[in-house]
């Protein structure tokens, strides 16, 4: 609570953080599988002196740049913007921890961004050997990248012996770091497959489009090897409360988790029944289809790594409200502590509703909006005031995936003044009905 | 004052060495950044003017070459512009984050206008040379960078004046603060223009044509000239705008003019002698010596004017010195490999051309 809320209409902090992650998780993946892609094409064009895959591999090279570059940089640095507006607390305790990982992740990220810029600057110019190295360079930063930013997303989600011992490298190489790496490396070779579905229906030679489709529902096949793997291993090692929401216990979670092994086997068996058995009938249609399929799957599975996590945003050490696990209630109450608050205290306020809507601000709208994404006003739909106060008071009782109220018995009933006030319309409405 | 209370989390290295590494790789950034900037306008005035004047070839030329050299120097202007973002939020976290939740809206905004000020140079750089749209995706990229130029000067000048964010953020919580500061916007934009206007005379003394390289070295004088001289009215204005003045400062900034002046100075040189294509390399130099006095000098100011608000348990120590020996080995590994695949990569015509050579001389032996 020592940071300003940045308050989102509608959208809420969280779900302007989910596009712009899952935007940007869908671009870099691609990249690093798709690094692997290009280094094998590129190994494989040039053995076989083929013309058609050179030129095939020329139009698809500046498709990736586009991808990478511009579109995967510029969402990377979306990210860092968003996370420092939305969590500012959990990001800066992360840089804390983590900073020299970035900056190593950040020295691959210049050895990626040279290498594809001069293999892609590099046609008619460069010869095979050098151009083949070039490819081999950006697969191998690129797939680093990944290596090092996997663990700094898994630590939030099981940080284990972190919490103990405060090291850099148990953060990195927590219980979720491999289980992680693996699904993620999977994803990567997915897209990398689908993306080169998609430059291989739209712009090779015709007498080369059986073979390139054939070859990239390989990468697609090869993925769904690993990709159950790692989830169900991610399943083993994160916690209880993780496993149960992720199972059934919150069933927007569930639901959402269902979905994405729907759409998984959905796109495998598309990618084994088309482009794998019949190359020749696979068009750009069914190839942009499974790209669609493709970008829906890797929200979902983003989403419910997220899910899981609650009620964290770092495991067991921060509260996606950034009250930390440790953390005491201060009996002073979280208007007089928190830094942000805009009255200091229930009675400087004009009303008690004026300063619950503080408290909301400070304890609840990092989460929550008033209306709209995960909206409190048709949660606490007809709660009386008195209702409302005993639900906060035993808010991580009630609910395992939400974090405890932190105030004073004052600033609850503030907020329960202004959490059944938003309803106070429909309340009249149907009390006046009634009568 | 609503300041942050210091984190529970010590720094990975002193403070000293992080403000170092801050200085260093936003020096780093700042060089493709003006370049970005700047030649982007440069670009855009040759596209319109090649279409407005009589014989517009040269101007069209230098407009190409530029749009070539753009979606590259903004890659690396995006690419070692995540080293300092990372660091400030390190040692400055408890000013960066308030100042940047204060003007969320337009801070998220740079990713949009990178997007499409990026996207428009490749546009250009990919796109038919002779099509319609080319000056009005050069103007939308121009635009979009000077946004994000924009949008830089607001949020940081906010960084350094906490006075003043309890009342903004008592005004509204939406994160629509604006805190826009034309002196200091001037600054950077003087400097983007003299750095363009190196670069063009670089590019005009590297050209094979006479007539091109001549246009391009006296068009790239003009602007470097016009950068630096306005410079002067400009800093000043913006040295007189800053809240502390103290020490190392002036000296600094006589530096920065000084580097400045000498740059242009080897640019006359340079035009004065055509085939003297160190002396435009030199002026280029100069000019970027004069941008990284600039960048320390930024530093003082933002130091003095946060020092008396920083504790000591804002700056308490966690070292991690392993990961940080790995990072440095690694750093110095990476210059090492970039610089190899770069060299091969600017020799590759050469030996092509050698080859070539050498297959005739066989055949005709």
């Amino acid at each position: 609570m020592s940071y300003p809320l940045w308050e989102v209409p509608y959208l809420g902090g969280g779900l302007l953080i989910a596009i712009v992650a899952i935007v940007h998780v869908f671009i870099s993946q691609f990249a690093v599988g798709g690094g692997l892609f290009l280094a094998l094409a590129t190994r494989k064009a040039y053995q076989n002196r083929d013309t058609q895959w050179l030129d095939y591999l020329r139009h698809h090279s500046r498709f990736f740049v586009l991808a990478s570059v511009l579109f995967g940089a510029v969402t990377g640095v979306g990210i860092w913007f968003t996370i420092g507006l939305i969590h500012a607390g959990a990001t800066s305790s992360l840089i804390r921890i983590f900073v020299w990982g970035w900056a190593i992740e950040w020295c691959f990220f210049l050895i990626e961004t040279s290498a594809i810029l001069l293999y892609y600057y590099g046609w008619d110019r460069v010869d095979a050997r050098f151009h083949q190295l070039l490819a081999w360079v950006y697969c191998g930063a690129s797939f680093l990248t990944l290596a090092v930013i996997n663990g700094i997303v898994s630590f939030m989600l099981t940080p284990g012996a972190w919490l103990e011992n405060g090291s850099f490298w148990s953060g990195v190489f927590n219980p979720g770091y491999l289980p992680q790496l693996v699904m993620r490396t999977g994803a990567s070779l997915a897209l990398a497959g689908i993306y080169g579905l998609v430059t291989a229906t739209w712009r090779a030679h015709p007498n080369l489009k059986e073979r390139l489709v054939h070859w990239c529902s390989k990468f697609v096949l090869t993925a769904f090897a690993l990709f159950p793997v790692g989830a169900i291993w991610l399943l083993c090692v994160v916690s209880p409360l993780s496993r149960e929401l992720a199972l059934g216990a919150a069933a927007p979670v569930a639901i959402m988790n269902g979905m994405t092994m729907i759409l998984s086997v959905i796109i495998l068996g598309a990618a084994y029944f088309g482009p794998f058995r019949r190359p020749a009938q696979t068009s750009v249609t069914f190839a942009m289809v499974m790209l669609a399929l493709a970008l829906l799957t890797t929200g979902g599975a983003e989403w419910v790594r997220e899910g899981i996590r609650k009620p964290f945003i770092i495991y067991d050490y921060m509260y996606s409200n950034g009250v930390y696990a440790d953390q005491q209630k201060d009996p002073k109450g979280i208007m007089a502590t928190a830094v942000w608050s805009v009255y200091g205290a229930v009675d400087k306020a004009p009303t008690q509703v004026a300063a619950g809507e503080d408290v909301f601000r400070l304890q609840c709208a990092e989460c929550h909006t008033v209306q709209g994404y995960n909206g409190v006003t048709p949660l606490v739909k007809g709660w009386t005031q008195a209702f409302a106060s005993d639900q906060i008071d035993r808010l991580n009782m009630l609910k395992g995936y939400m974090p405890p109220f932190m105030g004073t018995p004052a600033e609850r009933d503030a907020l329960a003044a202004y959490l059944v006030q938003l309803n106070a319309k429909e309340a009249e409405i149907y009390a006046a009905a009634q009568r | 004052m609503p300041l942050p209370s210091a984190e529970p989390i010590g720094l990975p290295a002193p403070a000293w060495l992080l403000q170092a590494l801050l200085v260093l790789t936003f020096s780093l950034h700042l060089i493709p950044m003006t370049l970005t900037v700047g030649g982007t306008l440069m670009a855009l005035y040759s596209e319109v003017a090649a279409r407005l004047s009589a014989d517009g070839s040269g101007y069209r030329q230098l407009a190409q070459r530029l749009w070539r050299l753009l979606p590259t120097i903004t890659a690396f202007t995006i690419t070692l512009g995540v080293a300092p973002l990372l660091f400030i939020q390190l040692v400055y976290g408890k000013f960066f984050y308030p100042a940047s939740v204060l003007t969320a809206w337009s801070w998220l905004g740079v990713v949009p206008l990178l997007l499409v000020g990026y996207g428009m140079l490749y546009a250009q750089s990919m796109g038919n040379q002779a099509a319609r749209w080319r000056p009005w995706a050069g103007l939308a990229a121009a635009l979009s960078f000077l946004g994000v130029l924009a949008i830089y000067v607001s949020t940081m000048s906010l960084t350094t004046q906490p006075g003043v964010w309890r009342d903004m953020y008592a005004a509204s919580q939406g994160g629509t603060h604006w805190h826009f500061e034309l002196p200091r916007a001037l600054h950077v934009l003087c400097g983007a223009v003299a750095m363009a206007g190196g670069l063009a005379a670089v590019i005009g003394h590297g050209a094979p044509e006479a007539k091109f390289g001549r246009l391009a070295r006296r068009f790239g004088l003009a602007w470097a000239a016009a950068g630096v001289i306005l410079q002067i009215p400009a800093g000043l204005w913006f040295y007189n705008t800053l809240p502390s003045r103290d020490g190392l400062l002036l000296p600094l900034v006589i530096a920065a003019g000084g580097l400045g002046l000498v740059g242009l100075l080897a640019f006359l040189l340079a035009g004065v002698k055509e085939r003297r294509p160190s002396m435009a390399w030199m002026g280029l130099f100069g000019l970027t010596l004069g941008a990284v006095a600039l960048a320390v000098q930024r530093h003082l100011v933002r130091q003095a004017a946060l020092s008396p608000n920083i504790t000591a348990a804002d700056w308490k120590l966690s070292p991690q010195w392993d990961v940080f020996g790995i990072f440095a080995v690694l750093l110095v590994l990476t210059i090492g490999l970039i610089g190899y695949l770069f060299v091969r990569f600017l020799r590759a015509p050469a030996q092509a051309e050698r080859k070539r050579t050498d297959a005739h001389q066989m055949r005709v032996g």
